[in-house]
């Protein structure tokens, strides 16, 4: 009993040296992450893909939406329409013009700043062809391009009512008192770039580093000869653990700062915990992935390359499907609930990936 | 005899460089024996086949995101829930909405709103057929010289005018061509652009074709829906830049190198030896992606200089980093950012001028229109080049093994670096006006990064922003002047001069003085008070209290001259 005792006791004391030698590896690689300021790269480079996200979206606004425009314009538009078109004169408080020559003229002396041209007006039957000449690299052609549709549109709904066609396909919006709400056009693009664009984004991105890191801290032992130094005092399994004990607590700290940014920023983060699983999840899955890339092609050079080819063909697939990883993320941040049952099936799969990689990789 | 004694040289060179890129390729066929060659190409194409299967099955990841209850919403969208919706859905005389008032449910009537319109087309066009859409619009878009109004109240001289008299006419007889001929066009028939517009509507406006579109399909000038055909040109060649720079990190950290250097031959045959196949291989593929997308040729000369570019940063980082992560990381900042560069300006094609600074606004350009422009050209590209010059010139300098394995942190082997060239104060003077497009790059990058931010706070952040890479630019060439030749006042003068030439010389270029306006350097002699009084400030105090102090004293100078002068103008209504 004493004997059976003992064994335990040492079998303890051995679980506990191992562990501690596990977590001396990767505090190692932690410390000269913090030396090489490595952790400043890191949320610089969140930083900018999160700001290169926002102003794409803001590129996208401006072009598309006139809610957004006002900023950037000080003056009127002044608008031309030349032609024989006396409805669609009516629609733009501008100049007439019988000739397109006249109208032009003063397009380029800039006293107008769009020609609208439409040489015969069509009533009650047929197309009516409208060319609308613009200036060429002015912030003034997205405000006529803005102000020309929405005209534009007004013209057809007109004609389709001289035509007696229908005129509808509108949707009035109350608020809970039943009051009536103007809803500016292209607000869920705001909406979906937060959710849809940026979080899946961020999430992938800390994936792809700690994926990275992996790599690198592998390899890096390998090819500058270290790792014997290493092996003569643990073994190997323990020097990788290490390593992924050393590449997952990266993911792991940057998660819930990047997300607490995001909610300091007016973010509203639905879902936190079952959002910070989710990210968990695909950051181990890649880190799995990575490890067997590197057990595979051994060096460096190699394996980043075979990395950086699976990430290109990878990527897109978790946009595809509503289950992704992806779409579930953007779901659960948002607060809708479906497919929310399979955040702790992924967790639980990205941990036996996980610890299946720790058997698999090779130094 | 001098001129064959040139050749001689030269011909040396180029063997030199032939020799290293031999032994390159000899150590990648090593590397890459037939098994990992193959596993590498399979792995590629069941990339591209996934790549290609996800574009075609389409990107939902919006998938289920608004929980809708009342009328059921046939789309991929929506979900419908009993409890707790986003928005409430009825129809009775037409389709009426209850939003709860957060974002998401605002967000779900706006998508709600543009479907309700789609179904009614469809609907009218069912009903009616092509007589539903009596309307058909084109855009043409014309150059014109505008200048800005605050400067000159009459925008166009009358010799302009008469000069454009003879594009009108062209343009008039142009259009009547075209006005007769649209009828005949088979491409531009109603059926075909409504179903065009009706198949389209949700989509990005990706499809603005030259001929005519419905009105919903109207949109502005942009060339951001050939904007992935960019992507397909520089991602391949990134693909060969992380191999350089993987091998170039191997012979440093097992000291290749330093064997190499300690051989006749020169740092820069070695430098452009070990570049040569990949970059060869990177034309290679840039041409082969233009042959497979059926673009033009040409786009290869707007797409090298960007990678000659990325080559050399990434070269630099090499040979400054002092670990794997270190490099990876640094790598994987530094081309987020120079891509980010290459593509934010082309976002806004057609919108604003500063879209012509990035070359991929160019290249889509010829794409759109056939048209080589040289001038656009050259502005777009000329940067790159020169940055590619300047980063490979001091790779060439740090190519020492003292800078190369110093254990040194980042920042003190940069500037190890820019001492083993900056020597003299005469120096500082070339030194700082080349280092314009850096801080060029470094501060359009910032504007997009702060630009985010509140108005209140994005103004002061900015302007702190700006003082503090400028200050970081010049003190860096004093100081290595100054460690040099112990001449510190000569060298901050120097340093200011050029630094104030540099911002000239941006200001000769249009889209330069209208940036440089933006950031307070176009005003006559004013910015050269500010940068010789900053750098002597900073040369006064460095010796006594290090660099560190200096430097901050020298960026609270710069701030409180930028803050100052923007609320002089701000106060006078400019």
């Amino acid at each position: 009993m004493k004997d059976l005792r003992d064994s335990k006791d040492s079998r303890d004391s051995r679980d506990l040296s191992n562990y501690r030698r596990i977590i001396a590896i990767a505090l190692k690689d932690l410390r000269s992450m913090l030396k090489e300021r490595t952790f400043v790269s890191v949320i610089l480079l969140l930083v900018f893909v999160a700001s290169f996200a926002s102003v794409l979206t803001f590129g996208l606004l401006v072009l598309y939406n006139p809610t957004y425009l006002n900023i950037l314009f000080e003056n009127e538009l002044k608008v031309g329409v030349a032609g024989d078109a006396p409805v669609l004169q009516s629609f733009f408080d501008g100049k007439h013009y019988f000739s397109i020559e006249d109208a032009l003229y003063d397009f380029y002396s800039g006293k107008i700043d769009v020609v609208l041209w439409l040489p015969k007006e069509n009533l009650t039957s047929g197309a009516n062809y409208v060319k609308v000449f613009l200036p060429r690299d002015e912030v003034k052609s997205v405000q006529a391009s803005i102000v020309i549709k929405k005209k534009l549109l007004e013209y057809q709904d007109c004609l389709r009512k001289v035509r007696k066609m229908p005129v509808g396909g509108d949707l009035r919006i109350y608020t809970a008192d039943y009051e009536r709400l103007e809803i500016p056009e292209g607000v869920s693009m705001v909406f979906k770039f937060i959710y849809v664009v940026l979080i899946p984004l961020m999430m992938i991105t800390t994936a792809v580093i700690a994926s990275g890191l992996f790599i690198d801290l592998i390899t890096e032992e390998r090819e500058t000869g270290t790792i014997d130094l290493l092996v003569a005092a643990c073994k190997k399994e323990e020097i990788i653990s290490g390593k992924i004990l050393a590449s997952i607590l990266l993911p792991v700290i940057l998660t819930p700062i990047w997300l607490l940014l995001l909610i300091m920023n007016g973010v509203e983060i639905h879902n936190f915990f079952a959002v910070l699983s989710i990210s968990y999840s695909f950051s181990f899955f890649m880190i799995s992935i990575s490890a067997l890339i590197v057990t595979f092609f051994k060096d460096r050079e190699r394996s980043q390359l075979v990395f950086s080819l699976v990430t290109v063909g990878l990527m897109p697939i978790l946009f595809i499907h509503p289950f992704m990883p992806s779409p579930l993320v953007t779901r659960l941040s948002a607060g809708s609930e479906f497919g929310a049952e399979l955040t702790p099936l992924y967790f639980i799969i990205s941990l036996i990936l996980l610890y299946s990689s720790k058997k698999v990789v090779k130094i | 005899m001098m001129m064959s004694l040139e050749i001689q040289k030269l011909s040396a060179s180029m063997t030199g460089i032939l020799k290293i890129s031999a032994i390159e390729l000899k150590k990648s066929r090593k590397k890459y024996s037939k098994v990992s060659f193959l596993a590498i190409i399979l792995i590629s194409l069941i990339s591209i086949s996934l790549l290609y299967f996800a574009v075609s099955s389409g990107i939902k990841s919006d998938s289920y995101l608004y929980e809708v209850s009342g009328v059921q919403i046939d789309d991929y969208r929506f979900v419908t829930v009993e409890k707790n919706p986003d928005i409430y859905v009825a129809y009775r005389n037409g389709y009426k909405a209850i939003v709860t008032g957060s974002d998401k449910s605002l967000a779900a009537a706006d998508e709600l709103r543009k479907i309700i319109r789609q179904n009614h087309e469809i609907e009218l066009y069912q009903k009616f057929g092509t007589e539903a859409f009596p309307v058909f619009v084109k855009a043409e878009f014309l150059e014109r010289e505008v200048k800005l109004q605050h400067l000159n109240n009459s925008r166009f001289s009358i010799p302009q005018i008469e000069r454009k008299a003879s594009e009108i006419q062209s343009i008039e007889s142009g259009v009547s061509k075209s006005d007769k001929s649209y009828r005949n066009d088979k491409s531009d028939n109603p059926a075909k652009i409504i179903s065009e517009s009706l198949k389209g509507s949700f989509d990005l406006p990706i499809k603005q074709k030259s001929g005519y579109t419905t009105p919903s399909d109207f949109n502005p000038q942009s060339l951001l829906g050939k904007m992935f055909l960019a992507f397909f040109f520089i991602i391949p060649s990134y693909f060969t830049i992380q191999l350089f720079s993987a091998s170039f990190l191997e012979d440093k950290t097992l000291r290749r190198l330093d064997v190499l250097l300690s051989t006749p031959l020169k740092p820069v045959e070695i430098y452009l030896g070990k570049m040569l196949p990949y970059l060869a291989f990177s034309v290679f593929l840039i041409l082969s992606t233009s042959l497979i997308l059926n673009e033009s040729l040409l786009a290869l000369l707007f797409i090298l200089p960007f990678i000659l570019f990325a080559f050399s940063l990434q070269t630099y980082i090499v040979l400054l980093s002092r670990s794997y992560k270190e490099m990876t990381f640094l790598i994987m900042v530094s081309s987020f950012i120079i891509t980010a560069y290459l593509f934010i300006p082309a976002i806004f094609s057609g919108t604003i001028p500063v879209s012509k600074i990035s070359p991929i606004t160019n290249m889509l350009s010829l794409f759109e229109t056939g048209r080589f422009d040289l001038n656009g050209y050259i502005l777009s590209t000329s940067q790159f080049y020169i940055l590619f010059a300047i980063l490979s010139f001091t790779s060439l300098k740090t190519m020492n093994p003292e800078v190369m394995h110093s254990s040194a942190g980042i920042e003190r082997k940069i500037l190890a670096s820019l001492q083993r060239w900056i020597k003299r104060p005469v120096d500082c003077l070339l030194a700082s006006i080349l280092a314009i497009p850096f801080v060029f790059i470094v501060e359009f990058m910032l504007i997009s990064v702060i630009f985010s931010m509140p108005p209140q706070y994005s103004i002061p952040v900015f302007i702190l922003a700006i003082s503090l890479v400028e200050e970081l630019f010049k003190t860096s060439i004093v100081y290595s002047a100054y460690k040099n030749s112990g001449k510190i006042i000569l060298s901050s003068f120097l340093t200011a001069l050029g630094f104030f030439v540099g911002e000239k010389i941006l200001t000769v270029i249009e889209i330069g003085r209208n940036y440089m306006n933006f950031l307070l350097a176009g005003y006559l002699l004013l910015p050269l008070v500010l940068h010789v009084i900053s750098l002597l400030v900073f040369a006064l105090l460095v010796e006594r209290k290090g660099y560190g102090f200096a430097f901050g004293f020298a960026v609270v100078i710069h701030f409180i001259y930028d803050y100052g002068i923007l609320l002089i103008l701000g106060g006078a209504g400019l």
